[in-house]
């Protein structure tokens, strides 16, 4: 089971379970791992090297409003096109990210929850391996494979109801993360005011509202200049909130 | 009817006023006019003798001490003290010419004159040191042969004394009080009193400026002088009573009527114009004062009319608020339920939320442990153990998990859940009915376009319920909300109008006020106004009757032109004998002089006409002189004037009159005298000239540096 899932604003919200951490965890490997070279395991397809940069990419798609954040400040730089904003109201507004928006807790690391139940799900069924570098004194790293099982498994789940929304959304978590690092990655999120200011142990605070309001700005001042920065490649690309 | 009564009422007709003739009358009777001529009949006054009685200080800085030559109390002033002198003077003058002389100035001559003058009008001529010298006078005065005799002390100034008329008959003298004074104003009131009444004068009425002036004994008196330092006017001594001294001394008959007429005429006419004036100004005022008001009145009446005539309802007024009160109470209510009804549709919607959540939680959880169980478990990701074929088979067979061995539900796995039996049985139960709704949900994906889908509608039959009936719930929730809002925004609608009526009442009740407010503005203004016009523009009150005036001025006309009539003749023969006698006097260049009615004289010398007052010193003492005598020997002959024919003159020489010239005028003046009864009194400081013309008799006279007296 998720560890300290909590009730945020709207009353008791449900804590998520180690089901739906496993099918996350499956569709971040498939779109945000790299592929795998030579020594890897035989089977394995795609490769999350470090656990940081796994929890980076899964605190994004757990939480919709830091995403969208991340949307803005990508259309801010004139990375993304200015269509992106459009996506990150959806994240916003939209009942859908908000039904699987599942606040994580902050630990030395950032945003941190432990892995290990929902990744032996899709290691029993062999979508997945786990790699540990390292030896036992020294803090081992792990490495995260997909394997062409769970590559295969991505694929079915696309087809499924409810499940699907996760095939699209961490298709923006990977456009959003890039190749970055854990720890790159882990700064970025460190730039998200909020998720800084969180003492230890406790849940991330939501951004929705700064994010809002960051967003209008953008796309007023983006109006008045009238400038298309052109997006980047971004073929995958559809609004959060269609699935 | 008096002559003048008469002439005044034939005046008045001819000029087409109707005048009762006894009006006439009353109105110069009350203006103190005259109505019959009174012919003047010379009354002879003369001095028979002056004593006075005294002791004189002489001091060394006094006006005795100019004499710095040898003598006695030249002597003594000289030491510097002062020394006593007693006096005693006693003259009995004479009729015809007087003289009183002394070589030098400053003997006392003009004291002489004085004495005789303050017997004679009470008022005291004399200087302050001179005055406190003397403590006896006693004149004594004859006129028309009746002696009076005025005595008095003197202590410390004040006179005190009285005045005695003598009649001695048989030999036998008897006195008659005529009057005692113990001050300068009761001695100068009798003395006024008994001269204008024993020499037949009237006082002389005369306007000046704004008031009626009384010009009496002193100022007939002062005529009698003529002194050489004051030549202006020709008769007498004060200009504005030149005119007037002359009609008196010529003796015209309508002379004093003519002057109260005149003066009567000035009196009325100035209290016309004054009450004219002040008529004017006071209808100036009340006609500014009526302007005023009216503006007011007109101000007062357009703000009152700008008022509608309605009036307030108070009853409809109290009726508004309250039911202001009551919409304000309704939408308040409203309000609170609005207030409720969001609190309530807030927690709807929360618990809406939550069971989505947990369903979307719960279904995703049947969906992926269906998705996972649909996959054979190949390794145990514990100890990495292969899960055999058998173990999975056993899970069909033994219905035990292919990983742990647990016992599965039965029931449970044959819904595709698979649970191991250990679970609690709630737990397994939610799980077949999630995974039962998991199913429902795929089978529906698999039949609908799926990207249309709903979260919200896509429920399956089972779970519709809850999540339905909290659907329904919130929107009940928000239609309440929002029936609720529309209510209230009509109550408040309502609350507003409420409001607004009550404020258009109250306004209303505010304009009638000020509508009062405006009515009693305009009464006040109505009523002042009334007021005003009723005491009306005065209509000058004139005290100044119309006809009082008319009378008035055809008696100031009629005695006017009789005086002229009458005076003229008498001037023709006065200019005459003014013309011999300033001849006689050694103005020989003088060819004629014409008096006239106003006391102005023209002169004619070789061939030229000059003025009076542009005559040299000399030339205009000659003529005041000659006209003074002419007067009096004029109303002597012609037994018409009113000059008492005595004169007195002071100091003729000290005007550039030579000392031949004054023995010429000295010898004329004692001719004329012989010719006429007359007394004149000569003060000069040719003694020895006096002594050698006239009779010892007539003559005081101090020799080389003695005094007079």
């Amino acid at each position: 089971m998720t560890a300290d899932s909590t009730t945020t604003h709207g009353g008791a919200r449900p804590q998520a379970t180690r089901m739906q951490h496993a099918i996350r965890v499956l569709v971040i490997l498939d779109a945000c791992g790299e592929v795998v070279k030579a020594g890897d395991p035989a089977d394995a397809v795609k490769v999350i090297r470090s656990e940081l940069r796994l929890q980076a990419l899964d605190f994004w798609l757990r939480n919709p409003d830091y995403l969208a954040d991340e949307l803005v400040t990508k259309v801010e730089a004139g990375e993304f096109s200015e269509s992106y904003l459009d996506t990150a109201n959806h994240l916003l507004d939209d009942p859908e990210p908000d039904l699987r928006w599942y606040p994580m807790p902050r630990w030395h690391y950032g945003a941190y929850e432990a892995v290990d139940d929902a990744f032996s799900i899709l290691d029993a069924y062999g979508l997945a391996l786990l790699r540990r570098k390292g030896g036992v004194v020294k803090a081992a790293r792990s490495q995260f494979f997909l394997t062409t099982k769970g590559k295969a498994a991505v694929a079915d789940l696309a087809e499924e109801p409810r499940l699907s929304w996760y095939t699209e959304q961490v298709k923006l978590v990977a456009l959003v993360a890039g190749t970055d690092l854990g720890s790159a990655l882990k700064k970025r999120q460190y730039k998200q005011a909020e998720y800084a200011k969180t003492e230890l142990g406790v849940n991330i605070a939501p951004i929705a509202s700064g994010v809002r309001e960051r967003l209008e700005k953008l796309r007023a001042a983006n109006d008045h200049y009238s400038k298309d920065q052109g997006a980047p490649d971004a073929a995958n690309h559809t609004d959060g909130s269609e699935s | 009817m008096s002559t003048l009564g008469d002439a005044v009422h034939a005046e008045c007709a001819k000029k087409g006023l109707k005048v009762e003739p006894e009006k006439i009358e009353q109105i110069l009777t009350d203006a103190g006019v005259a109505t019959s001529a009174t012919t003047g009949v010379p009354v002879r006054l003369r001095v028979r003798r002056i004593l006075a009685a005294g002791t004189k200080v002489l001091s060394a800085s006094g006006e005795n001490a100019e004499s710095e030559e040898s003598g006695p109390v030249a002597e003594a002033s000289a030491h510097g003290a002062n020394t006593s002198v007693p006096f005693n003077l006693d003259w009995s003058p004479a009729d015809g010419i007087n003289g009183v002389g002394s070589e030098r100035n400053l003997r006392g001559k003009s004291s002489v004159l004085h004495f005789m003058a303050w017997a004679l009008t009470g008022r005291c001529p004399l200087q302050t040191d001179v005055l406190s010298w003397v403590e006896h006078v006693e004149v004594e005065f004859s006129i028309d042969d009746v002696p009076v005799v005025v005595t008095f002390d003197v202590d410390s100034g004040v006179p005190v004394g009285a005045a005695v008329q003598e009649m001695t008959t048989g030999g036998t003298t008897r006195q008659t009080n005529l009057g005692s004074f113990s001050s300068d104003a009761e001695f100068e009131s009798l003395m006024g009193a008994l001269m204008l009444e024993r020499l037949r004068l009237e006082p002389i009425a005369m306007w000046t400026i704004d008031k009626e002036t009384s010009h009496a004994w002193p100022a007939y008196a002062s005529a009698l002088a003529v002194h050489a330092d004051r030549l202006d006017p020709v008769v007498g001594n004060e200009g504005v009573l030149g005119t007037r001294m002359l009609q008196m001394f010529v003796g015209t008959s309508w002379a004093p009527t003519r002057a109260q007429a005149a003066t009567a005429l000035n009196a009325v006419k100035f209290a016309r114009a004054r009450a004219s004036a002040k008529a004017k100004a006071a209808a100036e005022m009340t006609s500014t004062s009526i302007a005023v008001a009216e503006d007011r009145v007109t101000n007062a009446q357009e703000l009152v009319d700008s008022f509608d005539a309605a009036e307030p309802d108070i009853d409809a007024m109290f009726s508004l608020a309250a039911a202001a009160t009551d919409r304000a109470r309704a939408a308040q209510e409203l309000s609170l339920r609005l207030l409720t009804a969001r609190s309530v549709a807030t927690q709807v919607h929360d618990q809406l939320r939550a069971e989505q959540l947990r369903r979307n939680a719960t279904i995703e959880d049947a969906l992926a442990r269906r998705f996972f169980n649909a996959m054979t478990p190949t390794v145990c990701p514990r100890c990495s153990a292969a899960v055999t074929s058998k173990r999975r088979d056993a899970e069909g067979h033994d219905h035990e998990c292919s990983l742990c061995s647990s016992h599965l539900d039965l029931d449970a796995f044959a819904a595709n859940v698979v649970v191991a039996s250990e679970v609690p049985g709630d737990t397994r139960g939610e799980m077949v009915a999630a995974t039962a709704d998991a199913e429902a949900e795929r089978a529906e994906f698999a039949a609908d376009a799926p990207e249309d889908e709903d979260i919200d509608h896509e429920d399956d039959e089972h779970v519709v319920d809850a999540l339905d009936a909290l659907q329904q719930a919130a929107s009940d929730a928000d239609a309440a909300v929002a029936k609720l809002e529309t209510d209230l925004a009509a109550a408040e609608q309502n609350r507003l109008d409420a409001e607004a009526a009550v404020q258009v009442s109250r306004e209303g009740i505010e304009r009638a006020r000020a509508r009062l407010r405006a009515e009693f503005e305009l009464a006040r203004a109505q009523g002042a106004l009334e007021s005003l016009q009723q005491t009306g523009v005065p209509v000058a009150p004139s005290p100044v009757d119309e006809v009082q005036v008319k009378v008035l001025e055809a008696a100031d006309r009629l005695t006017g032109a009789w005086l002229k009539n009458d005076q003229d003749p008498l001037l023709v023969e006065v200019s005459k004998e003014i013309t011999e006698l300033a001849r006689s006097f050694g103005a020989d260049n003088i060819t004629s002089v014409s008096l006239k009615g106003n006391a102005n004289m023209d002169v004619y010398k070789g061939g030229a006409k000059s003025g009076y007052g542009s005559l040299t010193d000399g030339e205009k003492l000659r003529i005041k002189l000659a006209t003074a005598i002419a007067l009096i020997a004029h109303g002597h002959k012609a037994g018409v004037g009113r000059h008492p024919g005595l004169l007195f003159i002071d100091s003729p020489a000290a005007e550039e009159i030579p000392a031949n010239d004054l023995e010429i005028m000295l010898s004329a003046m004692k001719a004329a005298a012989e010719e006429t009864s007359m007394q004149i009194v000569v003060a000069t400081t040719h003694g020895p000239m006096l002594a050698s013309l006239l009779p010892p008799d007539n003559v005081l006279v101090a020799t080389g540096r003695n005094f007079v007296w």
